[in-house]
């Protein structure tokens, strides 16, 4: 099998699972309604390995996933999470990663953007939710669990062969 | 390679990322405008499954883990529910007398029969997975009897709650647009000053609720900490349900109406097992 299908497959059924675990196990955790975005994380650490191939189309399912469980319109978490996706795997092969500082780095920029590219989509089409309120509270919280999460996560993902960066292991 | 497809292959993400993006978008604009709704039942059917076999999963190993402390509070409980029992005989003994009382003046104002409502007990298996938009996802569906646009309640502090409304069932889920939602708005009165509005979930702050639409005239008469019950009007919810309780008022001078905030009645964030409601049998 094609490796970069390969990733995107595992990639996907692990974004999928993750989105799952965000609205079932997940909110036992969280902390006033407000959840840690395991999937962001997840996929943040594959695009930088992978590039944004991989990250763009995983990105896409797994946003697709998140709306058929959310009240959200079809397509406003895919196009979120496709566009984190292709951008982040712009970044592939020029980032050197350590441990804590640029998980933790990488983690809180995609969480900022993340809202700010949902806001954007509330406010351009008038959808039903806080838009750029979420700036207000929950997303800092949000960033809080993201950023506790990052380093054990990436950690966690650099065991998967199928997620070794293309050259060496200068990611 | 030249051409269409040379250019395709050369530039093979950036086409897959504009794709995806048509894709993302054209189901935006469609998805608004309420046209796609099947696609939506149809995928919370299949991955419904998979968040009540982890739910299960959960619910499993902290059951066994809490049932020990469990029965020993369970003991204490039987020894209070016991000694209330006594009181409830008591009491209803008086509540008895109280109906017939209460039927007969009701027959004298010549009132309709209230509809009784059937309650089916559902538990809360998942939420929205993401912060923008609230879900509450109910182990309950349309083969057990939950349609669309039912009114979902709980009872919590003694005091039964309006939770909110059913906008999505699959054969074994259903999905709630819970009252905080700042698209749900319910016809609301405030229970002493019986000023009428319409509640919505605040846009700006998550969890809170906004009455609008309350004549300027109840600035003298609504109390803080005032409960705020469904109206019945719209037909959409049952009279006299619990919304909340007053938390703020606010009163624009250029405005011929109240905007008051409503801290709701049911704590969402520990929100387990609620009633769905439909009319009689």
């Amino acid at each position: 099998m094609d490796r970069d299908l390969k990733v995107i497959l595992i990639l996907s059924a692990l974004l999928v699972a993750a989105v799952l675990l965000q609205s079932t196990l997940l909110r036992w955790v969280s902390l006033k309604g407000v959840r840690p975005d395991l999937a962001l994380v997840v996929m943040v650490f594959v695009a930088v390995r992978r590039g944004s191939q991989s990250a763009q189309v995983a990105g896409f399912l797994s946003g697709l996933t998140e709306d058929l469980l959310s009240l959200s319109p079809l397509g406003f978490h895919a196009l979120v999470r496709t566009t984190l996706g292709f951008l982040y795997g712009l970044t592939e092969g020029s980032i050197f990663m350590d441990p804590i500082l640029i998980p933790v780095l990488l983690t809180l920029i995609a969480t900022i953007l993340k809202g700010l590219l949902a806001s954007l989509l509330v406010v351009v089409f008038a959808l039903p939710a806080p838009g750029f309120g979420v700036f207000a509270g929950p997303l800092w919280i949000e960033a809080g669990y993201n950023l506790a999460l990052a380093p054990f996560v990436f950690a966690a993902l650099r065991l998967i062969k199928a997620f070794r960066p293309r050259e060496k292991e200068r990611v | 390679m030249t051409g269409v497809p040379g250019f395709f292959r050369r530039h093979k993400t950036g086409v897959t990322f504009s794709l995806l993006l048509l894709a993302c978008l054209i189901m935006i604009l469609f998805s608004n405008q309420k046209v796609v709704l099947r696609p939506k039942e149809v995928g919370q059917s299949f991955f419904s499954l998979f968040q009540l076999a982890l739910n299960s999963a959960a619910r499993w190993f902290s059951g066994t883990w809490n049932s020990i402390g469990e029965l020993r509070e369970m003991r204490a409980e039987l020894e209070l529910a016991r000694e209330r029992l006594v009181e409830y005989e008591r009491a209803s003994r008086d509540l008895s007398e109280l109906r017939r009382e209460n039927q007969a003046l009701r027959e004298q104002l010549g009132f309709a029969q209230t509809l009784a409502y059937r309650y089916t007990p559902a538990q809360v298996i998942a939420r929205d997975p993401g912060n923008i938009f609230s879900t509450i996802v109910l182990d309950r569906g349309s083969r057990h009897g939950v349609r669309k646009g039912m009114p979902v309640v709980a009872f919590q502090g003694g005091l039964q709650g309006l939770v909110g409304r059913v906008v999505l069932t699959a054969a074994l889920t259903s999905t709630v647009q819970p009252i905080t939602d700042p698209n749900s708005f319910v016809a609301a009165r405030l229970a002493s000053s019986r000023f009428d509005g319409l509640v919505s979930g605040g846009a700006g702050r998550a969890g809170t609720l906004i009455m609008s639409y309350v004549k300027k005239l109840a600035l003298q008469e609504v109390q803080y900490g005032e409960l705020v019950i469904t109206s019945g009007m719209g037909q959409v919810f049952p009279e006299g349900i619990h919304i909340g309780r007053v938390r703020q008022m606010q009163a624009k001078g250029y405005e011929a109406s109240l905007e008051l905030e409503v801290e709701p009645i049911v704590d969402f964030s520990r929100l387990e097992y609620v009633f769905v409601l439909s009319y009689g049998n």
